[in-house]
């Protein structure tokens, strides 16, 4: 019973997926593509959502493999003015 | 001795607030040095403080959705307050739908086909990037040469302006092979114009324009290779490669090469089912911008051999051998006078050189031709609600043709001023007028004017309306070599006039961007009225093609559209057209009948499918073509029936991208759907019944293929 309980409970980790937004300085739909091509690759995320109007980077990413801070320096090393968004 | 400036740079700390309308102060507003990768963002106050190098030039560049973006000069002010304007419907987002965008503010109607559209199927060259869209008919002139011929409004190429980067291209010789001539690999997006268009462009589009975007070095992948190959072992390679040198200068290189590993005969009709294709093609351009100068210019070389005909084991095979060179050369100019009244000055220079010998059958063609063009453009705002554009044109066409039947050797020359009215009273109406004066030495001076309107009464509607006069020097054999695929009599009546009509059409278009299903739908009718037309004749006698002019006798074509499209759910997306075409001509002894070889109806639907991070698409296409007449044949020994029934193509493709790799496999003509009997008397060539111009079909049957691209961004 123990055994099951751990293998639902470590499934239930696997599965859960994280999500973070950020305001980045993205001047033109140029940032928006390299953003797009460097996070789409990154291992770890699952979904993604870049908007040039709103400066906003949506990530949805699984936490074991990736983390929100990781993400947040990869923006940054890329370049760009980054905040987290609360 | 070079006296050269030192801009002297200090590190400031900049702050400031941000206000909206009613001044309300905007949280999230970015704000940075212009050309500096530093920014901030403001807070919840409005408010900003941002520490950066700048210079006496510097200006600080503030931006948040829904507004338009200021740009200040600093100077020596270090404390600002900036109010941002609301966002007017001149820059409302254009939404892109898998890479096809109506344009919804422009006052001409555009369609604009972005690379996610083209890379949907197969896509060698230009000519197969209209597989998805229901606008433009791409199919080929004859069943031997493999020349293909566009559609617009029903009418074929010649009345369609194409243009690469507002340069016009692809007349006189280069027409009926030009839609091969642009490896898909350089195409960036296309622009799909209906009606005659900008009268800044020339006088020449009757149906429309087709304006090609290649790839610029500015804004290109460092490098990009890709391969293809078919079922039918059709094999191509290209090649870009960009470099810049600095933020002012970059340059580009693409070579391309494609040829055929074996060439069969598959309905059994002894002749090649497709021709023998190898061609190289190498490009080269280059970028530059200096203060108020901008430059561009480029060269490009295309060698072409294209062989068909009877396969080697015919006795006295009939033979069809094209060999090409062409050279282009273009240059553009542009200076920015002043970027707040949009006043500039632009000069595109092109030149082409084009070089053919051919054979068909036993009559040799050879033809060169000699292009030279010059626009130069002034624009300004005249007022808040005005802008002008108007400026001088002119053209050199040298034609030198040898061939037994008819010699065209005309040396035009044109020369033209034109003036355009941008008229915008409110944010949601705009006109544009336009007029040209151009003297051609083999006509005369003429006046083509052009009235653009569109009103938007809300945010997803837009109506327009437009009346438009064009017109254009033919050439007969040069833009219908498939005349020569044929051992009917040409009889050439009388001297052929420049072609001219008047183009009328309404369209409107809905988007509902507020939906999450993303509807859309747009509906359009157009008509082409005819005053002057080279009428090419099939239908008078079997064993004849008659040239003659319109003179005076009716000639239109009768064009209505419906488009609608919607997004089930997030990744998949249905589009589905409608559209009904009347092209009628004074065939058959005068009376007015249908063209033959042109459908009434089409439709054309597509399903596409993309995962959430775009690495897996899935798309499907149905095109169902109406049935249509042939050119009446022999009563008394029919070779081919009256008319031709409906046929639909299907074609499919899967596509996996990974961070530099990009593979498509799809398949064409899934339905193996084949145009029987493409050429009358096939196995007698030099029979006066032999005819390969009576195309309404594919000829290849079904073809699989596979895509690899490899690409480097520039970081």
């Amino acid at each position: 019973m123990i055994g099951v309980m751990a293998s639902a409970k470590e499934k239930e980790k696997v599965a859960k997926k994280d999500t973070a937004e950020f305001k980045v300085g993205m001047h033109c739909q140029g940032c928006v593509n390299r953003i797009t091509n460097e996070l789409t690759y990154t291992t770890g995320v699952t979904d993604l959502k870049v908007s040039l109007d709103d400066k906003t980077v949506w990530v949805e990413f699984k936490p074991q493999k990736i983390s929100a801070d990781s993400l947040f320096s990869k923006l940054k090393s890329m370049g760009y003015t980054v905040e987290k968004k609360q | 001795m070079t006296l050269s400036v030192v801009l002297v740079m200090w590190l400031a700390t900049l702050k400031g607030v941000v206000f909206g309308e009613s001044n309300d102060p905007i949280p999230d507003a970015y704000v940075s040095v212009l050309g500096s990768k530093k920014g901030a963002f403001t807070d919840s106050e409005g408010k900003f403080l941002l520490e950066d190098e700048i210079s006496s030039n510097s200006k600080l560049v503030v931006e948040f959705a829904g507004y338009n973006s200021d740009t200040i000069k600093i100077g020596n002010q270090i404390d600002f307050q900036i109010n941002l304007k609301p966002i007017s419907l001149e820059t409302v987002t254009i939404q892109a739908k898998n890479g096809l965008t109506n344009m919804r503010t422009t006052t001409l109607q555009v369609q604009s086909i972005g690379a996610g559209e083209l890379f949907r199927a197969a896509c060698c060259n230009l000519s197969e990037s209209f597989q998805t869209n229901a606008s433009v008919d791409v199919s080929y002139s004859d069943a031997a040469t493999g020349a293909k011929q566009i559609r617009l409004l029903g009418l074929s190429n010649q009345y369609v302006q194409m243009t690469v980067e507002k340069i016009p291209v692809f007349h006189g010789l280069a027409m009926p092979y030009g839609l091969n001539y642009i490896p898909s690999a350089l195409i960036s997006s296309i622009q799909i114009s209906k009606g005659s268009g900008s009268v800044v462009d020339g006088y020449d589009a009757m149906s429309g324009q087709i304006n090609i975007e290649l790839k610029k070095p500015q804004n290109s992948d460092r490098l990009n290779v890709s391969a293809f190959i078919d079922s039918k072992s059709m094999y191509q390679a290209d090649a870009l490669f960009s470099h810049r040198f600095s933020d002012s200068t970059s340059t580009l290189l693409f070579a391309h090469y494609s040829d055929n590993l074996k060439c069969g005969d598959e309905n059994g009709d002894s002749f090649m089912d497709m021709p023998d294709t190898k061609q190289v093609n190498i490009y080269n351009r280059w970028f530059a911008s200096r203060g108020i100068l901008r430059q561009q210019a480029g060269v490009k070389y295309i060698g072409e051999r294209r062989k068909s005909g009877q396969m080697e084991d015919m006795l006295n095979p009939y033979k069809v051998s094209i060999n090409t060179n062409r050279f282009e050369a273009f240059a553009k100019e542009g200076f920015i006078i002043n970027p707040e009244k949009h006043r500039s000055v632009g000069i595109i220079l092109s030149a082409s050189y084009h070089d053919m010998e051919s054979n068909y059958g036993l009559i040799p063609y050879d033809a060169n031709e000699l292009n030279t063009y010059l626009n130069a453009i002034y624009q300004s705002d005249l007022n808040k609600k005005l802008e002008l554009k108007c400026g001088l044109n002119g053209v050199i066409d040298n034609f030198d043709e040898k061939l037994n039947l008819a010699n065209d050797n005309t040396n035009e020359r044109s020369v033209g001023l034109f003036s355009e009215f941008t008229y915008k009273p409110t944010k949601r109406i705009s006109a544009i007028l336009g007029l040209r004066e151009d003297y051609i030495n083999t006509d005369s001076w003429f006046t083509t004017p052009r009235l653009h309107l569109m009103y938007s009464p809300t945010e997803e509607i837009q109506v327009r309306g437009a009346i438009s006069y064009g017109s254009r020097t033919p050439h007969l054999y040069a833009e219908n070599p498939s005349l020569l695929i044929t051992n009917r009599d040409i009889i050439i009546t009388e001297d052929i006039k420049r072609e001219k009509s008047w183009n009328y059409g309404v369209s409107a278009q809905w988007t509902n961007d507020d939906s999450k299903f993303e509807p859309s739908i747009s509906a359009e009718w157009y008509y082409t009225d005819f005053k002057e037309q080279m009428l090419i004749d099939y239908n008078a006698d079997p064993h004849m093609i008659i040239i003659s002019n319109l003179d005076g006798r009716r000639s239109f074509s009768n064009t209505a559209q419906l488009e609608a499209s919607i997004k089930l759910f997030r990744g998949f997306t249905l589009t589905g057209a409608y559209r009904h075409t009347t092209v009628k001509q004074p065939l058959d002894n005068g009376k007015l009948v249908q063209k033959p070889l042109t459908g009434r109806n089409k439709v054309v639907a597509t399903a596409g499918y993309e995962t959430k991070l775009k690495k897996w698409q899935f798309d499907f296409t149905a095109q169902c073509n109406g049935k249509g007449n042939m050119p009446k044949p022999d009563e008394e020994n029919p070779l081919w029936e009256k008319t031709y029934k409906a046929f639909t193509l299907f074609n499919a493709q899967v596509a996996r991208h990974f961070r530099y790799l990009d593979i498509f496999v799809g398949c064409e003509n899934i339905g193996n759907f084949k145009q029987k009997n493409p050429i009358i008397s096939a196995k007698e060539p030099w029979s006066e019944n032999f005819d390969g111009t009576m195309i309404y079909g594919p000829i290849e049957g079904r073809k699989f293929y596979a895509t690899v691209k490899y690409k480097i961004d520039y970081k």
